[in-house]
């Protein structure tokens, strides 16, 4: 669930949908965890910008829950800046307690996200 | 598994039996596709039987809710019936099980529209 819904995000929101532009998805594998990255090649955003689908006012939005759910599915979940700019994904699953994950994403730092394009 | 849909009637109420994934991409536009259909044939009383849905991401979650306020903005009504697990744990952890009218029993949804 948390892997497809950074994908999609990296792909919808991320790379807006554009065909020249790379998802990069990563797996390492520990002993306790692993670690999922999704890297994407577009601006990036910050995790507070990202309106709460469960507020009220957001409840019968169309959109805007697939961080939520990776969030709920995680044990951690952070955002932290791709190396070329673009928006990372980072989800560790720990093995030794399965069921139980944690999520990184890289945070943008370099520009504001695009106007309309609030990562959901 | 792409997603499936058939509908039958039951009275004033489409049964819209659905199988296989609501997702992004095909699962998603099929359902839309078939609510919009339903409601341009004036069928505004529709009842979605998830039985065998047995995945459903954020995009699918999404057009549930899209499908739900077209219906209500038509004044009809779109209610949910036989959720999997899966699928009602992720509308109890959206909210949206509040949202929406969920049934375990065909009959007692049926009879909940009049």
């Amino acid at each position: 669930m948390s892997v497809r819904e950074g994908v999609i995000n990296a792909f919808h929101y991320g790379n807006e949908e554009r065909p020249d532009k790379k998802i990069h998805l990563a797996v390492d594998l520990t002993a306790d965890k692993m670690i999922i990255h999704v890297l994407d090649e577009g601006a990036g955003f910050l995790l507070s910008d990202v309106p709460d689908p469960l507020a009220e006012e957001n409840l019968l939005s169309t959109s805007g829950r697939g961080i939520f759910l990776m969030r709920a599915f995680m044990d951690e979940f952070n955002v932290i800046s791709g190396r070329t700019g673009g928006a990372g994904n980072r989800d560790v699953k720990e093995t030794a307690r399965p069921g139980e994950c944690f999520a990184e994403w890289p945070r943008r730092t370099r520009r504001q996200a695009p106007t309309g394009s609030v990562r959901k | 598994m792409s997603l499936h849909a058939t509908h039958r009637d039951a009275g004033q109420v489409t049964v819209v039996d659905l199988s296989g994934r609501i997702v992004l991409g095909d699962g998603s536009a099929l359902l839309r596709k078939t609510i919009r259909e339903l409601l341009a044939d004036q069928r505004k009383l529709i009842l979605l039987n998830l039985a065998d849905v047995d995945y459903i991401d954020s995009s699918g979650i999404g057009e549930l809710v899209s499908g739900f306020t077209a219906v209500k903005n038509q004044s009809g009504d779109l209610k949910l019936l036989h959720l999997t697990k899966k699928v009602r744990d992720l509308l109890q952890i959206t909210k949206l099980y509040t949202v929406f009218d969920v049934f375990t029993d065909e009959s007692a949804a049926l009879r909940s529209f009049t």
